[in-house]
């Protein structure tokens, strides 16, 4: 497991090992990108994935049947046909394979489509950086990257390497939130 | 004997459209059961000559096999819903060509209608892209997760396939915007398209970003309506009212990826599968097509399907749409009524309906003379799915 990157934390985390880092800083310090998910709750499936983001552990399945890795929301292993893939720890290690930053609409709902302005004062404040993040286990996560700001956003490459953090906010659950590792890491 | 040959193979013999775009007031339930008479009408038909209707649901709901009661439809020979998104329209009238050519039905309504429009709701609310006032406080589970993350909006989806198919080829935004620009340049000749005042790059440029890498003026309009098709067999087609539209061919490419290691999600899609498959039941190559009308979710959606039917290279789409090929005068007509981009979005009856139109010389300020060989394309889900058809004015030779 990498060391937990705490990325994106809003708030108390009241989680051992999640001391602030220089992403959860750097998201306080210019306020560019706001990283959080909202506030999740568990459900019986998902449990166990949100009881191992709380500390600091990235989950993923495993097909008891035929040994293929799977992602957490496989309810069976597309493969063999098996139910119910059994969780297990992965490495939290991956590469980028795509990303889409999610702009929010630069003008309020009733207003005509297409007036809003790529360069709209304030759009800046709310991006989501969405992320297709391949583990080295094989599997492919949907789910988000904990970039700061759109020099960072503009780095971003495909095939780069990346590692999970996670993000405890105040109410709900925690999340991963993948960030880029540097070169030579 | 192959089937399509049968009887001289399939044809179109009718197409009904309702009024398209902000039509409100009106289920899809009613806007389908119009959308057929308006067919029937078109193909000289009476009711009861109607033995088989495929009903292709959209996003709204409210349209199934009851349908056919609702029209009046007695003693149907084949009825069935048939839904694969996007790709519908095409496999609903392979299914209709075979019913025909088969003998199992003598004339088969496929119909599509939608009402996702709702009066003072942002256009993008009913897929996701824009929830305003709907966000919910909280979600629940990896579902939720994944929708907390951005995955609600398909745009967002369609700008992760797009970005992957930059980063590996070099496609580029003005790229994905010539697509856009030309297709308005058609729409500007069809008195049905939502969207007719011309389009610079630049104005496709500086329209606001939905997903990056995807600019508003990437995206499909979203639009309320219905439209239907009567599929017979070229025989009887010859016999009605109006020119048959005969089909040559079909093709279907169900990918099948897999959120793993190995997946060409982005960068090749079913295309490469139905589209040869639809080619090689014509006789021809990508070479012989003269017109496309392809589906147009999104201008990436253009782009990667005219490289996966062949008609450049993988990872050389961009330069082709870029070429000023597409548009009016250009070498390969693409989606000359301006497509989902700029005329309606009724998803794979916009090309369907383009190609017939454009099959029986009725396309007005917009008609091209490249009516030989028309293929017709599906997409559905988020590239899972994809249906090609090979339309012609001419009788299968």
């Amino acid at each position: 497991m990498p060391a937990a990157d705490a990325a994106g934390a809003t708030g108390p985390t009241g989680t051992a090992g999640s001391e602030p880092t220089a992403a959860s800083a750097a998201a306080r310090r210019d306020g560019a990108v706001t990283v959080h998910a909202g506030i999740i709750r568990r459900d019986e499936r998902s449990a166990p994935f949100f009881d191992a983001a709380a500390a600091d552990r990235l989950l993923i399945r495993r097909c008891a049947a035929c040994g293929r890795w799977l992602a957490p929301e496989a309810g069976a292993c597309y493969d063999c046909g098996a139910e119910d893939p059994g969780w297990v720890l992965a490495s939290g290690h991956g590469t980028l394979v795509s990303w889409a930053v999610l702009h929010p609409r630069a003008s309020l709902p009733g207003q005509p489509a297409g007036t809003g302005r790529a360069d709209a004062p304030g759009q800046a404040a709310a991006l989501a950086v969405l992320a297709l993040v391949e583990l080295d286990e094989g599997p492919w996560l949907h789910t988000g990257l904990a970039v700061t700001g759109t020099d960072e956003i503009a780095a971003l490459r495909a095939g780069q390497r990346v590692a999970a953090g996670f993000a405890h906010p105040a109410e709900g659950e925690s999340y991963p939130l993948f960030s880029p590792v540097p070169a030579g890491n | 004997m192959p089937v399509s040959a049968r009887n001289g193979g399939a044809a179109i013999a009718g197409l009904g459209m309702t009024d398209l775009g902000k039509v409100h007031g009106r289920s899809p339930r009613r806007l389908a059961a119009d959308a057929v008479r308006r067919a029937l009408a078109d193909a000289g038909l009476a009711r009861a000559d109607l033995d088989g209707l495929l009903i292709c649901p959209g996003i709204t709901g409210g349209l199934d096999v009851s349908l056919a009661a609702a029209l009046g439809l007695r003693d149907l020979r084949l009825l069935a819903a048939v839904s694969s998104f996007g790709a519908s329209a095409c496999a609903a009238v392979e299914i209709a060509a075979l019913a025909a050519t088969s003998g199992a039905a003598r004339h088969v309504a496929c119909v599509f209608a939608d009402a996702p429009l709702r009066p003072g709701v942002p256009a993008g609310t009913a897929f996701g892209t824009t929830g305003g006032a709907g966000e919910p406080a909280e979600r629940h589970g990896l579902a939720g997760l994944a929708a907390g993350y951005g995955y609600r909006s398909v745009t967002a989806r369609y700008a992760l396939a797009a970005r992957r198919h930059m980063a590996a080829f070099g496609t580029t935004s003005e790229q994905l915007g010539a697509i856009a620009v030309a297709q308005r340049q058609w729409a500007a000749g069809n008195p049905l398209a939502q969207l007719r005042e011309p389009l610079t790059l630049a104005g496709h440029q500086a329209s606001r970003w939905i997903a990056e890498p995807l600019h508003l003026l990437d995206c499909s309009l979203v639009s309320n309506g219905g439209i239907a098709v009567i599929v017979t067999t070229a025989e009887r087609a010859g016999a009605g009212p109006r020119p048959p539209v005969h089909v040559w061919g079909w093709g279907q490419g169900h990918p099948g990826y897999q959120p793993a290691r190995g997946s060409a999600f982005g960068l090749v899609t079913g295309a490469a599968q139905a589209g040869p498959a639809a080619m090689g039941m014509a006789g021809i190559g990508p070479a012989d097509v003269t017109m496309c009308q392809l589906y147009d979710c999104y201008t990436y959606t253009v782009l990667v399907s005219l490289e996966d039917y062949g008609f450049c290279a993988k990872g050389e789409g961009g330069g082709l749409a870029a070429s000023g090929a597409l548009g009016p005068g250009g070498s390969l007509p693409v989606n000359t009524g301006g497509g989902q981009l700029s005329a309606y979005y009724m998803w794979g009856f916009t090309p369907l309906s383009e190609a017939v139109i454009q099959g029986r010389n009725d396309g007005g300020a917009r008609q091209s003379a490249s009516t030989d060989v028309i293929l017709v394309s599906g997409n559905g889900g988020i590239l899972d799915h994809h249906a090609t058809l090979i339309l012609s004015p001419h009788a299968r030779g």
